[in-house]
């Protein structure tokens, strides 16, 4: 685990560069790890943000700036649930396990958890 | 209502036990400024707020308080993980173990009960939020403390988050404070109280 994670996201999202603005990132080239890493990344944005439009609701760039999270956040999701199982409920049936994978991977605090 | 996320906020990954600093930080389980006060604290006073603002605010915040309780206990479940009975004995870890075994409760680093009597819910949106405020401060002095004592920086790189939160929350209520003064008689703040003077 990197400690500077989020530090290096606000590089990464490319906020204020003009990078990769309204791409949602190429998820098959991440591993578990990373794609876990992504969603932890970007969840975090949406929290942060989202406190801070509470107070702000008129700000349109921050806004902006959580349209496009939430939608990098909704795919990294889904695209977990596929391949690793789902991380939320409403991402379980994406899982294609014939069991009920919700309690087969790891808990959050369990080794190999998220 | 809530959804699980089956992920925690910041991830914790504790490889070396250590029953001794465990019962530290499940003060930020079960303790006066802990998360789960914290989260029964903005979780009690949204209902009457009047101000959507401040209502998204405590609703918003107060849910993060969750995901940080979830962060705690994964702490010191980690912390406890297999422990034998000599190192139980030897690290002082004894006397919760009686009750407890080895689950998560919610206590005192003292080993005083979680209560609600640790915060208040009082009706009225400047004294709430002020009590958010110190809150806040009081949960950020205490993972100061804990910063202290905790050598692992397994350990530590979760609190430090932990301590950040606190500061990113009070800015937030600081907003929501200013939201309501903005909307009260300037030269009299207390003249009215908007959760319940019509």
């Amino acid at each position: 685990m990197n400690p500077n994670m989020y530090q290096n996201m606000n590089r990464n999202t490319g906020r204020n560069t003009g990078q990769n603005m309204g791409q949602v990132p190429d998820h098959s080239m991440m591993n578990r790890r990373q794609l876990m890493d992504h969603i932890n990344q970007v969840s975090f944005v949406i929290n942060e943000i989202t406190l801070y439009l509470d107070t702000h609701p008129c700000d349109t760039e921050a806004l902006e700036y959580f349209r496009e999270m939430s939608r990098h956040r909704s795919q990294a999701l889904k695209d977990y649930a596929e391949s690793y199982g789902p991380l939320t409920v409403d991402t379980a049936a994406d899982s294609c396990s014939d069991r009920w994978s919700w309690i087969n991977e790891p808990w959050p605090w369990q080794e190999g958890g998220c | 209502m809530w959804n699980y996320e089956k992920r925690l906020q910041y991830p914790v990954k504790i490889t070396q036990t250590n029953p001794k600093i465990a019962q530290i930080i499940i003060t930020q389980f079960g303790g006066p400024d802990g998360e789960l006060a914290a989260s029964m604290r903005y979780l009690s006073q949204r209902y009457t707020m009047p101000y959507k603002e401040v209502t998204g605010i405590l609703t918003d915040i107060g849910t993060e308080e969750l995901a940080h309780m979830e962060m705690i206990c994964a702490i010191v479940y980690q912390l406890t993980k297999d422990l034998t009975p000599e190192e139980i004995e030897r690290s002082g870890f004894a006397p919760y173990y009686v009750d407890h075994t080895l689950a998560l409760w919610p206590q005192a680093a003292s080993g005083t009960p979680w209560t609600a009597t640790v915060f208040q819910s009082k009706g009225d949106p400047i004294t709430d939020l002020h009590e958010d405020l110190a809150a806040e401060q009081k949960a950020r002095t205490t993972y100061d403390n804990i910063l202290r004592l905790v050598k692992d920086p397994e350990i530590c790189d979760p609190i430090r988050f932990l301590r950040q939160r606190e500061i990113v929350h009070y800015q937030r209520f600081g907003e929501s404070l200013r939201l309501v003064q903005d909307r009260l008689d300037s030269r009299n703040f207390y003249a009215f109280n908007p959760e319940f003077d019509k």
